[in-house]
């Protein structure tokens, strides 16, 4: 074998199945996460998303397929014989041990001296913004949920790993603490260089957190790109759907269209059309004002319903505002409807 | 409370003595709740109880019984090194039975909190022997170890042994008696804390280099130490008062305290020594419990 | 919890044999033909029919069913309203009565048979299946009550306020409401109680008198004068009891976990 110019991916998965019993968890996944990027898998519950991160992690063993990391296969490997780290959804910490012993577990199980232990314990402590003076000692059990998420992850990258793993590690946060933290990853990501492998449900976060995002459902992967590419290009229907909203429509040639609301225009029956855009005739029949954004539902002749944006003000009720019984053309340009394909 | 919340609706003076008068009625009628069986309970256990304890710092009647005068003679004369050592015995005993009954018990434990759906049918299969009648058990014990029992006619068909080896009224039969009585008590704690443990831990210890020694030894046994603690306490105190064990597998010569106490207001016909031996018992016991209860609950807190 | 290393799992298995090993093997043996030897002689139900022959047993046997019966019902009704004072009312040295229910449970047996043998010796009372009762009920009380009490703290009060609110008395409360819930609990406390009394042999062995034989004591003076195939016979009899007793009890706390 010739050595690659470019370096090896940081993880790769090969046509990796596992199944359980009857169940297939994870259907010939394959996919490459470069180094240093931010990869999420985002799926609905039981889609195999983390079971994926399972069979990185070690914990579960693949039936079919490979694993590699930074080149090495490693899936016949246990996991502490993988030089990555994790961080669990339910943080995990160990009760009877101190913030401070915590982070220190992995350093002691590769019996590195103690004093360059407490060293790199403070820094990573630091790393996360916690004052290791005041923590160190501390009980895991007397920490606020944002602390112990804290701590997990310092305990995870004291380690300096290649790769993260993180398994829904915002799950248990209230919204407020969820943003902070998002931001805080995302600026660890990069700050380190560390590739971190993040398991989600909640597209918002894989939006607004990731470099790519791999869409999964029933055990495969339906699309794989970057936030922008998956949103606006969404390849399946599902992906259309579980990503925001979308518009599932009937085209001329008979294949499936998606149109995502903010993508159509609401127009009284009267007005001109811009040309080429495509026009569908309806009745409203809900308006929904959501804050910063608002929604009507139309009825189509063709009796399909379409969710449409529209401005927020024009829903808030008042003159010149849609009301449920108008009459309204929905338009939208050809261009923005996106063929889907016939899921497997 | 019901009431009390009826009489909060009205206001002011009243409903502060209509308060008081229901929290003293509700005083009441928990007090009369408990009183039969506290009754029964100080009748025919405190009561008894404490004649022992006045018992045990009388003079000896000369065919049993006492004679009302105060004396410690009862307590000095435990000092006698033939009772020191009854004593001696009793407590090592009781601690080879909790730590056989541990290291037996803890890998038991853990094949039950890992056998998955089979689980509850493991338990079950602890659970029933551990109520079966403990005479029966103990019988069954002397079936197997007695000269002509399944061990030594075992050993002579094998070849291993020419005669049979005396098994019986030996410390090894008594061990073995109380370790095998006693045992569930052990596993069941244990399997408690092991069940509960959550195996994210295990995972996460995995994941940061912990080799399956490191991952029992750093994370599963020092969570699951409540357990050993408790099991330990159910193992040692009841090991601390056998009788019965001792009295059908240890024969004369290896008495424990429960058979000095019985001996004393047997044949000896010496009650306020007999009286102040089940005090000492009584010492040991309570300050094993109050060592271990502690031990427990400082346990989960130590960091 | 995954499984554990092979090696444990092994080590396990062959304990869980010998745990059941001994029990087993007396079993097996009441069946044995030979009086005296541990060769397989063929089968035979002789050791039980001789049973059914001996007055004494079938007297111990009554003996010990009365004392269980008694004593259950007795210790059952006062452990369950120990057990709803605790669970139910606030007074002052709760903790305290908490600690000291807990008291005969951890007093040696043999401390308490005699104890009660010299509070009877010293009132003057007459040693007989009363006197057993008696003792007996004093040591259920305490399991009867930590039962039953486990299960109060499992369902808290609010249908029991629910129902005072709706203008149910407390009578009327307790028996269609409380009770009804409790009840599971109660019975398991009775099951345990039962066989705690009908297996006990140390208490009963201080407090016994002339004529009050109950059957651990007769199988008592029968393995003291020596191993014989009626004791397996017996033994086995008494295991099948209490194991019923006991799968029966498990059940039902069982459902109540559920």
């Amino acid at each position: 074998m010739t050595a690659p110019s470019t370096p090896p991916p940081a993880v790769r998965f090969a046509a990796v199945r596992k199944r359980y019993g009857d169940t297939v968890a994870v259907d010939g996944v394959s996919f490459d996460v470069a180094r240093g990027e931010f990869f999420s898998i985002l799926g609905p519950s039981g889609c195999g998303k983390s079971t994926t991160l399972r069979l990185l992690a070690g914990f579960e063993r693949p039936d079919e397929g490979e694993i590699h990391l930074n080149g090495d296969r490693i899936d016949g490997r246990r996991p502490w014989e993988r030089p990555l780290a994790m961080v669990f959804q339910s943080y995990a910490l160990f009760p009877h041990l101190s913030v401070e012993r915590n982070v220190a577990f992995g350093l002691e199980r590769r019996k590195l001296p103690r004093t360059e232990i407490e060293t790199r314990v403070r820094r990573a402590l630091e790393l996360v913004r916690l004052d290791p003076g005041a923590f160190g000692r501390r009980s895991p059990r007397h920490l606020s949920g944002g602390q112990r998420q804290r701590v997990a992850l310092a305990r995870a990258l004291v380690l300096e790993p290649p790769v993260l793993l993180l398994d829904e590690p915002l799950g248990a946060l209230d919204q407020k603490l969820r943003k902070e933290m998002q931001v805080e990853l995302r600026a660890l990501n990069r700050q380190l260089g560390i590739t971190f492998v993040y398991v989600t449900h909640d597209q918002e976060e894989a939006l607004a957190m990731s470099d790519r995002v791999a869409v999964m459902t029933d055990g495969r992967l339906a699309q794989v790109g970057t936030p922008v590419e998956v949103y606006e290009r969404p390849r399946t229907a599902f992906v259309a759907g579980f990503l925001g909203e979308a518009n599932l429509l009937a085209g001329d040639d008979g294949a499936r269209l998606a149109v995502r609301p903010e993508w159509m225009e609401i127009l009284r029956p009267d007005t001109p059309l811009s040309s080429g855009a495509v026009a569908r005739a309806g009745e409203v029949r809900d308006v929904v004002y959501l804050g910063e954004r608002a929604r009507a539902v139309v009825r189509l002749e063709s009796g399909e319903d379409v969710v449409v944006a529209l401005p927020p003000r024009s829903a808030a009720g008042g003159r010149g505002g849609w009301r449920p019984g108008d009459r309204a053309v929905v338009a939208w340009r050809p261009g923005d409807a996106r063929a889907l394909e016939e899921e497997p | 409370m019901a009431p009390r919340r009826r009489a909060g609706a009205r206001g002011g003076a009243l409903r502060r003595r209509a308060l008081g008068w229901l929290a003293g009625h509700d005083r009441a009628r928990a007090w009369a709740l408990l009183a039969p069986g506290t009754l029964w309970l100080v009748a025919f256990f405190l009561v008894p109880v404490g004649i022992m304890a006045a018992y045990s710092v009388m003079e000896r009647g000369t065919y049993g019984g006492v004679v009302p005068d105060f004396t410690l003679a009862a307590y000095a004369r435990f000092f006698d090194p033939l009772y020191l050592r009854i004593l001696a015995r009793t407590i090592w005993l009781a601690v080879l039975t909790t730590t056989l009954c541990l290291v037996i018990g803890y890998p038991m434990a853990w094949a039950i909190a890992g056998a998955g759906r089979w689980k509850h049918a493991l338990l079950l299969l602890v659970v029933v022997p551990f109520w079966t009648s403990f005479l029966v058990r103990t019988y069954a014990i002397m079936f197997l170890l007695r000269d002509t029992g399944l061990v030594n006619s075992a050993l002579l068909s094998l070849g291993v042994i020419d005669t049979p080896l005396t098994l019986l009224f030996t410390p090894g039969a008594v061990l073995a008696g109380l370790v095998y009585g006693y045992l569930p008590f052990m596993i069941l704690p244990i399997y408690a804390s092991l069940d509960k443990l959550d195996p994210a831990l295990l995972e996460a210890a995995e994941s940061l280099g912990a080799r399956p020694a490191a991952r029992f030894l750093r994370v599963a046994l020092p969570l699951s130490l409540p357990g050993v603690v408790a099991g330990s306490l159910l193992v040692f105190v009841p090991s601390l008062g056998a009788f019965l064990t001792p009295d059908l597998l240890g024969g004369a010569r290896q008495v424990m305290i429960g058979n000095l106490v019985q001996q004393q207001f047997g044949a000896a016909r010496d009650w306020p020594f007999g009286a102040a031996a089940s005090f000492v018992l009584m010492g040991v016991v309570l300050a094993a419990v109050y060592a271990f209860l502690r031990r427990g609950a400082a346990l989960p807190e130590e960091v | 919890m995954r499984r554990p290393p092979w090696w444990v799992v092994a080590f396990a298995g062959l304990c869980f044999l010998l745990l059941h090993l001994p029990v087993l093997v007396l079993v097996a043996f009441s069946f044995n033909r030979s009086r005296f030897s541990m060769e397989w002689s063929g089968f035979t139900l002789d050791w039980y029919a001789r049973l059914l022959e001996r007055g004494d047993i079938l007297g111990a046997l009554q003996a010990s069913l009365v004392v269980a019966l008694a004593s259950t019902a007795i210790a059952t009704v006062l452990g369950t309203l120990i057990a709803l004072a605790l669970a139910r009312h606030a007074f002052p040295g709760r903790r305290l009565y908490q600690g000291f229910l807990y008291l005969p449970i951890v007093t040696p047996e043999i401390v308490v048979g005699i104890s009660l043998l010299v509070l009877f010796a010293t009132a003057g009372i007459q040693l007989g299946l009363g006197t057993i009762t008696i003792a007996h009920v004093a040591f259920n009380i305490s399991f009867v009550a930590v039962v039953v009490l486990a299960r109060l703290h499992g369902m808290g009060g609010d249908l029991e306020e629910a129902a005072m609110d709706l203008g149910a008395d407390e009578l009327t409360t307790f028996f269609r409401v409380t009770l009804p819930q409790i009840l599971p609990g109660v019975i398991a406390g009775a099951l345990l109680a039962f066989t705690m009394s009908f297996d006990d042999f140390v208490i009963t062995f201080f407090v016994a008198g002339v004529g009050s034989t109950t059957l651990p004591l007769l199988v008592y003076s029968m393995v003291r004068r020596g191993v014989e195939p009626t004791i397996n016979a017996i033994s086995t009899i008494i295991l099948l009891v209490t194991t019923v007793a006991i799968l029966v009890a498990y059940r039902l706390r069982g459902e109540e976990g559920s």
